[in-house]
């Protein structure tokens, strides 16, 4: 799949270009001449199954990992891994899937380490530092926790710091490794919404997602990836279809129209499993006498 | 700082100066704190000359090295990421106790104070191998410090042939190895400050970003850090410091692995605050040491390292047995 890399196909301004794009562990290839623009200002959602360098491709997009071949630029061809690592930090951030948090600090402490790119070698804050930082905390909803030591607080109220941490970042771009990993539903529809809110103040954000029907609700755009390679790109009515399930997931689902949002969905054809279904099991009958 | 943090920093201050008196006042001769306190003043005093002379210098150079292996701890744990990490396992103190033993068995005359030198190359080179060996598990913190271990079995193993085989040059070298400060005068002391001028400044630039460091590397890549930059960097800056202590005075172990931890639980975890904290406690640790090693059973005196191990030892298990990660 060739794409035009100053621009994509409707025109919008590009927030990254990834050019020939590959990428090694060793012998073994995990991303083969990939080539990608990631559009300004929208919600692009990177999904495929597990091992189809997602991930990698993230965290390359992020400087965590050097591409073997190829370049990632941001939209005045900045390359990433060229440019100083400081500035791009001011235009990019990430978050990543497991984020460690030290002991023995608070939350405005770590929030603070946000915004380590603007400052000196003794991390001094300033005023306009401080304010970035309660906006921040304010944005993801942890203001209340500001004093609050990180051991003290649960997986989703963490998570939230670290938000809060890559918002005092302050870029335009924002990339998300499985975010909702370790959340409950309500807490993951909370995180969600935070995005879009987040998309709608001006944020491009790019996320990789497991659960394709939510990918399908709050994303513009799809990219489908398997082996290392894209196989698809554009929005979810477009891309998601039953035919890229079998093709990609090697999964047998019909999609329909999610009834809320009217974006597709998915649902598994499968032979029924659950007792719900058959008559009552021995083990049932004898637990009802 | 917080208002609990100063009073802390207060109460270190007087614990350190309190330990030094006293390491001045103790010894064959007692001298009562308060003519330590006037001798310290003025110099026409009767105890001028036992203070000046012996007990001054000494007690400078045990705080000083106190200062550089509490300081290189402090940096190993932050690089390592590993609370249990210390310079004792990279290798670097057997790496230089290696060297002052061939020293005292291929040159069996070489003068006395060939010795703090022959434990500096001894110390550098020991790091230049662990780095070239273990240069690829730089981002994985705990695989390296496990090289460190085995090189310092390595080490290890090649000292005790050494000294089995070479049994009778042996005495000079085990004294130095086991960590004393017996014998240290004033020509000691320019052996470990320049060290300390410089690096310690070193130190406190790379403060904000060793904390940046405590959040993983890859939070602290996105945020604009070369993380195995600043991980060669600070390394190369703690072997520096224990090299120069190991060079004065042996090994002294377990101080490196305790200082950090003293002084985080004191003053949490901002390394600006950390470096001159750590610092101290490190001095309090081995002069205290050094001051108990004479009084406990006198005349014998026992060598400082010997102390900190009888401590350490059991810290560092109570360590692992509290904490429930490892």
């Amino acid at each position: 799949m060739i794409i035009d890399n100053s621009s994509s196909h409707d025109g919008k301004q590009c927030a990254i270009n990834i050019d020939n794009l590959s990428i090694n562990y060793g012998s073994k290839s995990v991303i083969r001449q990939l080539n990608l623009s990631i559009k300004q200002g929208a919600i692009t959602a990177l999904i495929g199954p597990n091992g189809c360098g997602k991930s990698t491709l993230l965290k390359c997009i992020s400087r965590l990992i050097k591409p073997t071949h190829g370049s990632v630029t941001m939209a005045d061809n900045t390359d990433v891994h060229q440019h100083p690592s400081r500035d791009i930090a001011k235009r990019l951030a990430l978050l990543g899937q497991s984020s460690q948090a030290p002991e023995g600090i608070d939350v405005k402490t770590l929030v603070a380490y946000g915004r380590a790119p603007y400052l000196n070698q003794f991390g001094v804050l300033k005023e306009s530092d401080h304010q970035q930082i309660n906006k921040a905390m304010h944005q993801a909803g942890v203001e209340d926790l500001a004093d609050c030591y990180l051991d003290q607080l649960s997986g989703g109220q963490l998570q939230r710091v670290w938000i809060a941490l890559v918002l005092a970042q302050d870029t335009d771009i924002l990339l998300l490794d499985e975010p909702t990993t370790y959340l409950d539903i309500s807490h993951q529809y909370d995180l969600l919404e935070l995005l879009i809110t987040l998309n709608r103040s001006g944020k491009t954000i790019v996320i990789v997602m497991h659960d394709l029907n939510q990918a399908c609700r709050f994303a513009d755009e799809l990219i489908v990836m398997r082996q290392g390679e894209i196989i698809n790109q554009g929005t979810p009515k477009s891309v998601f279809t039953e035919q890229l399930l079998k093709d990609v997931f090697d999964f047998n689902a019909i999609v329909i129209d999610d009834p809320q949002s009217l974006t597709p969905m998915s649902i598994a054809k499968l032979a029924p499993l659950s007792t719900q279904a058959s008559e009552p099991t021995v083990l049932m009958k004898v637990a009802q006498a | 700082m917080s208002k609990n943090n100063v009073l802390c920093f207060f109460a270190l201050a007087l614990t350190l100066a309190g330990f030094s008196i006293w390491h001045l006042a103790a010894g064959a001769v007692y001298i009562p704190p308060s003519a330590v306190i006037a001798t310290l003043q003025s110099s026409n005093t009767e105890h001028h000359f036992i203070i000046n002379n012996f007990r001054l210098p000494r007690m400078y150079i045990a705080g000083l090295v106190g200062v550089a292996l509490g300081l290189s701890g402090l940096l190993v744990q932050g690089v390592v990421r590993n609370p249990l990490a210390s310079p004792d396992i990279l290798g670097v103190t057997s790496g230089a106790s290696l060297s002052v033993i061939l020293l005292a068995i291929l040159w069996p005359h070489a003068p006395l104070h060939y010795i703090p030198w022959a434990a500096l190359v001894g110390g550098f080179s020991a790091t230049a191998i662990l780095l070239l060996l273990a240069r690829k598990l730089l981002h994985r913190p705990a695989a390296f410090a496990l090289v460190g271990i085995a090189l310092s079995a390595i080490f290890g193993a090649a000292i005790d042939y050494l000294l089995i085989v070479n049994p009778l040059e042996i005495n000079t070298a085990m004294l130095w190895l086991t960590g004393s400060v017996w014998g240290r005068n004033w020509q000691h002391v320019p052996l470990i400050v320049p060290w300390l001028v410089v690096l310690i400044p070193i130190a406190l630039t790379l403060a904000y970003r060793l904390d940046i460091l405590s959040l993983g590397d890859n939070t602290a890549t996105s945020l604009g850090n070369s993380v195995t930059q600043l991980r060669i960097f600070s390394m190369l800056i703690a072997i520096s410091l224990a090299s120069a202590a190991v060079s004065v005075c042996g090994s002294i172990s377990f101080v490196g692995l305790i200082a950090p931890h003293i002084a985080r639980s004191l003053f949490g975890a901002r390394h600006l605050l950390l470096i001159p904290t750590t610092a101290m406690v490190g001095a309090v640790l081995v002069i205290s040491a050094d001051l108990f090693a004479r009084i406990l059973i006198p005349p014998i005196e026992l060598p400082a390292g010997v102390l900190t191990a009888f401590i350490g030892a059991p810290y560092f298990i109570y360590l692992l047995c509290r904490d429930q990660q490892w």
